[in-house]
């Protein structure tokens, strides 16, 4: 794992070298969200029948939204707030919660044919941006005075997590804030389509004590600014999701894996 | 306001278990294994959560002040939960971050009316949108989705109109947006 300056960035490209892990559902999760990003050329309503558009929402959504609404970006809301979607004009932007979020095929077999469709009826025929984040978030309890928070981050979070953090774990000063690291690579060495992968991890405390609160891990892969077709964009999201699959088994201390798979 | 169809929703069970990870340590996990789907109703809501600036607004080092125009929930979203908010029953809230997470101010003078606002550039998770007064409404979006952390997306509108649209180093925000103000008279 090589973590770059800003000029190395854009400079170099390279695959990510996780270990492959083969993709599985685990019994057990601490994931909380899924935020998918799609952007792509804004749309000129020019060339968009707002009656087509109009009908696209109340086939899918069930509701009526009016034409300014249709012409500026509408987002929905499920009552149980554990899914939002915004259709906007140069984006698409989907947050899907646990437990509504069971696996990333049942997003994507859901989802995907509802953007084709969209794509289809605004005219977009080209995505120019792809972001795939997930964050999880796991509490916890110290019941003795024997366990710190650091034996707890070791617990939790990988070596390689901790150590690339580069702060001083010991004092744990500077673990109020989140900590944040990225890496650029691509999906495979001949892979056109640069990404960074990033993990951000952080902690919030339930109490003065330290003895109760979560800590969260947040792992995305952000495209650079691309120009593809909608197949070839829509299949890249999969490749993008097991890079994160990858990267939470880097993140992550094995334990914590052993723990989710009973 | 769009129609909105009240249904109910499909109820979703989860189970959450605590697991010792270690003598004393406990941690919780969730069932994977309920059987959710995607909810079939959904709700029309507000594409960007917005801060109204109330009046003049008064900043310290880590409050401002703000008249907010959605639910607290959303906004909390947006705000990445980084920030502490706390409102009373008139829906003024304060906000509450570390000093160090403004990374700028800004104060526009546009009309009579004077506001000042921070933003959270770092940590903005999804684009902020500021209404200014007489019709203006500034977005800011978060360096997340560019390659370059130190761009932030900067768009100005008026009536829904795009006035301004510009990529900016953050470090010169402040500056670029007093050159726009300036420009506006």
């Amino acid at each position: 794992m090589q973590f770059l300056t800003p000029r190395e960035k854009k400079q170099l490209k390279m695959a990510y070298t996780f270990e492959h892990i083969p993709r599985r559902t685990y019994p057990k999760t601490f994931l909380k969200d899924v935020h998918l990003y799609i952007g792509y050329p804004q749309r000129v309503m020019d060339n968009v029948t707002v009656d087509n558009l109009t009908q696209f929402y109340q086939q899918n959504f069930h509701l009526d939204v009016s034409v300014a609404e249709v012409v500026n970006g509408v987002s929905f809301n499920s009552l149980d707030e554990k899914v939002r979607i915004e259709f906007l004009p140069d984006k698409l932007r989907l947050i899907s919660r646990f437990p509504v979020y069971k696996s990333f095929e049942s997003l994507r077999d859901f989802w995907f044919p509802i953007f084709v469709n969209y794509f289809h009826i605004v005219g977009v025929s080209s995505l120019n941006k792809i972001v795939l984040s997930k964050y999880n978030e796991l509490d916890f309890q110290l019941q003795n005075d024997e366990t710190t928070l650091t034996d707890l981050l070791k617990m939790v979070y990988s070596k390689d997590v901790l150590e690339l953090a580069s702060f001083d774990i010991e004092r744990n000063e500077s673990f109020r804030n989140n900590v944040r690291r990225e890496w650029i690579g691509s999906m495979s060495s001949d892979d056109d389509m640069n990404s960074v992968f990033s993990y951000e991890f952080g902690f919030r405390k339930n109490s003065d004590d330290l003895k109760s609160g979560v800590l969260t891990l947040k792992t995305t892969v952000a495209s650079g600014n691309i120009n593809t077709d909608i197949e070839s964009g829509l299949k890249e999201i999969s490749c993008y999701n097991d890079v994160l699959f990858d990267g939470f088994h880097w993140c992550v201390n094995e334990g914590i894996i052993n723990k989710m798979s009973v | 306001m769009s129609k909105q169809y009240i249904q109910v929703s499909r109820i979703t069970v989860t189970f959450k278990k605590s697991i010792a990870i270690a003598a004393g340590v406990l941690i919780t996990l969730f069932s994977n294994e309920a059987d959710a789907q995607v909810p079939e109703t959904f709700i029309p809501s507000s594409v960007n959560s917005e801060l109204i600036v109330k009046t003049r607004t008064s900043v310290n080092d880590d409050a401002i002040t703000l008249q907010l125009s959605e639910n607290i929930e959303s906004l909390a979203d947006c705000l990445n939960e980084k920030f502490k908010i706390s409102c009373n029953e008139d829906q003024n809230c304060t906000i509450l971050a570390p000093a160090h997470q403004f990374l700028m101010e800004i104060s526009p003078s546009i009309g009579a009316e004077k506001a000042t606002l921070s933003c959270n550039i770092e940590y903005a998770a999804v684009t902020h949108s500021l209404r200014l007064p007489h019709g203006f409404m500034l977005t800011l979006t978060k360096p997340m989705d560019t390659m370059d952390d130190t761009k932030v997306m900067f768009n100005l509108m008026r009536n829904r109109k795009l006035l301004i649209s510009d990529v900016v180093d953050s470090s010169l925000l402040k500056e670029y947006i007093g050159s726009v103000i300036h420009k506006l008279g």
